[in-house]
């Protein structure tokens, strides 16, 4: 519940909740995005993946009943529907065909270049999509409400929070899973989890191995049949006194039930019988390994396919600074969209074909929305996959997303020869500074100091703009601030001045 | 009879017209005494120099009358300083926050029943409140920090004889608080030359890209023709000379230990001109206001109180 309150006041966008050390730990401790994060070379990464590996091992799916979000939201769900009597009750048969399918296509798809299913069906990214663009709103709506009724009786001591609108497809697609996501909860208990969540297959194969699991101890059991209606997995054969482990998320439900103490967590695997191999695993591993093999062949041909934009053009939206480049950044992002949130200017925001196909939802950056604030770095603090990296601010004040370019036939100073000056104003680096001539400043730029923060472009007031960020295809570093006039020297103290009227 | 009747009349008529007369006169003297003895206790403008931002402010203040001139006792205030950047306050892109903090104390001790501070930073608003060091001044000395950064707090009013912008959408305080007072710093902006007081006034509209596209200088002129600020204090203290408004490099703050303060608009707005070494002319709003009769830019017909202070 801990770790759930936390996710859901992370992806309210609270900055402090956000950054917090717990929950960077525990967003980086989420399988899809360590996962990601290792494809994409990040030793972290590769930490989270022992623990988790170490974890399943040892306990079995215990990540699907503490550490998995989506995994905890849903059993606030079954924990409503057995209130209201509409949970399902007792063993369900499992569906292999169906979901070891789901795993190997997505283990496929990843290594052919694409994240795609894997960002649609990773139970982290769903959850952070549910909370940002379901919860979140609602959440802003209530804040508003409370911060202009208070702002009635003079309080002023909370902020209202503006809310942006996003694409309809980013709206449509993410009440879609979450209705999904409720109604296999609210009728079938974990069966997302045990049929569509990669990650929860996935460990289910591991868990088969692990060191402790749940075991019916056939001479104490009476076959009273608790365990098995309690079971939220619906994977308890009281019959047979069998537990299927690779469904079992660990959730303790039977061993409080059993009036006998028939159910214990122990070291299972001694008393299973030895030599019985699970066809269906068997058929997933040289499924797996085939596939992934014709993927590694198949692999350039499809990216190309499935990228909208190969590496020889330029995106067309920037991507975040620290996500080095749009193809390092498409293959790493797992979409749970934990940046759109915490980013106050909105200029995150997601994309709908902007990346391409294979880029469906990641966030870009999005200038009419707004501009990357100068002093800003929270994206790469929260990102779960390192798929924006952390930048220390520094390095973020230099670190070149694209370039800016000026359509002077469309800008306001030279089309009216009056002063504009909007993206003079906000340049942080004074890539677009001001050259006075017959007392107007025209903007005139120094690209090479061009962060591609985007403010320039964000508040020109014509349309279409007269000034815009073209985005870089592999980030780069822009050279330091320009100052005008810089080192001529100015006396310091200019107090003993007399009055100059 | 009847000539006597009528030299009665006369009489009459005309010792009332006398009184009347007289009652003008009388009157009209008065008047004339008294608007003599308000010039020579409140001068249009007061510049002072050579001081730390209370005691610059403590020196102005007090030779334009006091500031229960200005507030009388259980008004409403509105401060509205330049808070545009999230800056440091030595880096002089927001309003020094111990002046805001001197202002504020003045008000409490006239007797302002509420003082509220705000601006429609261009940056993000909370990160501004705080990084200028304004939001804990306010809040140190009894004002009341509110949000400029959402539109319901803005109301749209019309601009009358405004040429370029007729229409706008003002924050509400501007239109409920009693008295209005304006403190923007002295700064080189790449947009319009300068920022003073006149343009300092952009922080109460939500839309400033309207201005941007619909005539900049001729806008900001505009909207003193809805609203003048009831006092305007200059902060001149460190002043950007170039590069400007918001990232200048660290040449180019200087220290000038001086503050303007002035009820009229486009006075202490050519005065702040001058002291950055530029001609009021040149600042294209200053001009407008000039001409469009919202206050005087020729120093010369001023009564202008200077004051340098010991150090």
């Amino acid at each position: 519940m801990g770790v759930f309150g936390l996710f859901i006041l992370a992806f309210m966008g609270i900055e402090w909740i956000s950054l917090s050390p717990a929950t960077r730990f525990l967003s980086r401790l989420q399988a899809i995005p360590a996962l990601l994060g290792l494809l994409s070379g990040r030793l972290p990464a590769f930490f989270f993946i022992l623990v988790l590996l170490a974890l399943t091992l040892l306990f079995g799916r215990i990540y699907c009943a503490v550490i998995c979000p989506l995994g905890i939201l849903q059993d606030g769900v079954i924990f409503l529907s057995r209130k209201s009597r509409r949970f399902r009750k007792g063993y369900r048969k499992s569906t292999p065909g169906l979901r070891y399918g789901i795993l190997a296509l997505t283990i496929v798809s990843i290594s052919a270049g694409t994240t795609l299913l894997a960002d649609a069906i990773d139970p982290f990214g769903v959850f952070g999509r549910i909370s940002v663009h379901l919860l979140r709103p609602i959440a802003i709506m209530i804040n508003n409400t409370l911060v202009f009724t208070a702002s009635q009786f003079d309080i002023y001591s909370f902020s209202p929070v503006t809310a942006r609108q996003i694409p309809v497809a980013v709206f449509w697609v993410t009440y879609a899973w979450f209705i999904l996501v409720m109604f296999f909860s609210f009728f079938h208990g974990r069966q997302y989890c045990n049929t569509i969540c990669p990650v929860g297959s996935l460990m289910g194969i591991l868990s088969k191995f692990s060191w402790f699991n749940f075991v019916l101890d056939p001479d104490r059991c009476t076959q009273c049949g608790a365990c098995g209606r309690q079971c939220r997995a619906g994977c308890i054969d009281v019959r047979h006194h069998q537990v299927d482990h690779s469904r079992c998320v660990s959730c303790f439900d039977c061993a409080d039930v059993c009036p006998e103490s028939a159910v214990a967590f122990t070291r299972a695997h001694k008393r299973e019988t030895a030599g019985d191999p699970d066809p269906h695993r068997r058929r997933f591993i040289r499924t797996t390994l085939a596939t992934g093999a014709g993927a590694l062949v198949l692999g350039a041909p499809a990216r190309s396919i499935l990228n909208g934009s190969p590496a020889s053009n330029p995106p067309a939206a920037a991507t975040a600074p620290g996500s080095l480049g749009i193809d390092r950044f498409t293959n790493t992002c797992s979409a749970c969209h934990h940046c759109i949130s915490v980013c106050h200017t909105h200029v995150l925001q997601p994309t709908v074909f902007e990346f391409g196909v294979a880029g469906m939802f990641q966030p870009k950056m999005d200038f009419s929305s707004g501009r990357c604030d100068y002093t800003c770095n929270k994206c790469g603090g929260v990102c779960p996959t390192g798929a924006i990296q952390p930048l220390p601010l520094a390095r973020k004040q230099r670190t070149q997303i694209g370039i800016v370019d000026f359509l002077k036939d469309k800008c306001i100073v030279n089309l009216y020869k009056r002063d504009c000056g909007a993206c003079i104003e906000v340049c942080p680096t004074h890539a677009v500074y001001g050259i006075a001539e017959k007392n107007i400043r025209y903007p005139t730029l120094k690209k090479e100091v061009c962060i591609g923060c985007g403010a320039c472009e964000n508040v020109c007031p014509v349309m279409p703009k007269a000034i815009i960020v073209k985005p870089n295809i592999v980030h780069d570093v822009a050279d330091p601030p320009y100052f005008q006039d810089g080192g001529e020297k100015i006396q310091v103290d200019r107090t003993d001045d007399p009055f100059p009227f | 009879m009847t000539s006597h009747h009528n030299r009665r009349q006369f009489l009459k008529k005309s010792g009332r017209l006398t009184v009347t007369a007289a009652a003008t006169l009388l009157m009209g003297n008065g008047g004339g005494i008294s608007a003599l003895a308000t010039a020579s206790s409140a001068p249009d403008l007061v510049a002072v120099k050579n001081g730390e931002p209370h005691a610059l402010f403590d020196a102005a203040i007090k030779a334009a009358g006091g500031m229960g001139r200005y507030v009388q006792k259980g008004q409403t205030v509105v401060i509205k300083p330049n808070i545009g950047w999230n800056r440091e306050p030595e880096y002089a892109a927001n309003t020094n926050p111990a002046l805001v903090q001197r202002i504020i104390e003045h008000c409490v001790n006239a007797g302002a029943k509420k003082i509220y501070v705000f601006d429609h930073s261009v940056d993000h608003g909370q990160r501004c409140y705080k990084s200028s060091g304004i939001e804990s001044a306010a809040k140190s000395s009894g004002a009341l920090m509110v949000p400029g950064d959402h539109e319901r707090y803005y109301q749209e009013v019309v601009v009358p004889g405004g040429q370029k912008l007729k229409k706008t959408k003002v924050h509400e305080l501007i239109l409920e608080s009693d008295v209005y007072i304006n403190v923007p710093v002295l700064k080189h902006h790449g947009s319009s030359g300068l920022t003073l007081a006149m343009k300092n006034q952009m922080g109460v509209v939500w839309n400033r890209g309207e201005y941007h596209w619909r005539g900049l200088h001729q806008c900001i002129a505009d909207f003193c023709r809805f609203r003048k600020p009831d006092l305007n204090i200059i902060d001149a203290y460190r002043i950007t000379l170039r590069n400007g408004p918001q990232r200048a490099g660290a040449d180019d703050v200087v220290m000038k230990k001086t503050l303007l303060l002035s009820p009229n608009i486009v006075a202490i707005d050519a005065a702040a001109a001058k002291i950055f070494g530029k001609d009021p002319q040149d600042i294209s709003h200053i001009y407008y206001g000039h001409h469009g009769g919202i206050g005087n830019m020729d120093l010369n017909g001023l009564n202008i109180k200077r004051i340098t202070l010991p150090g």
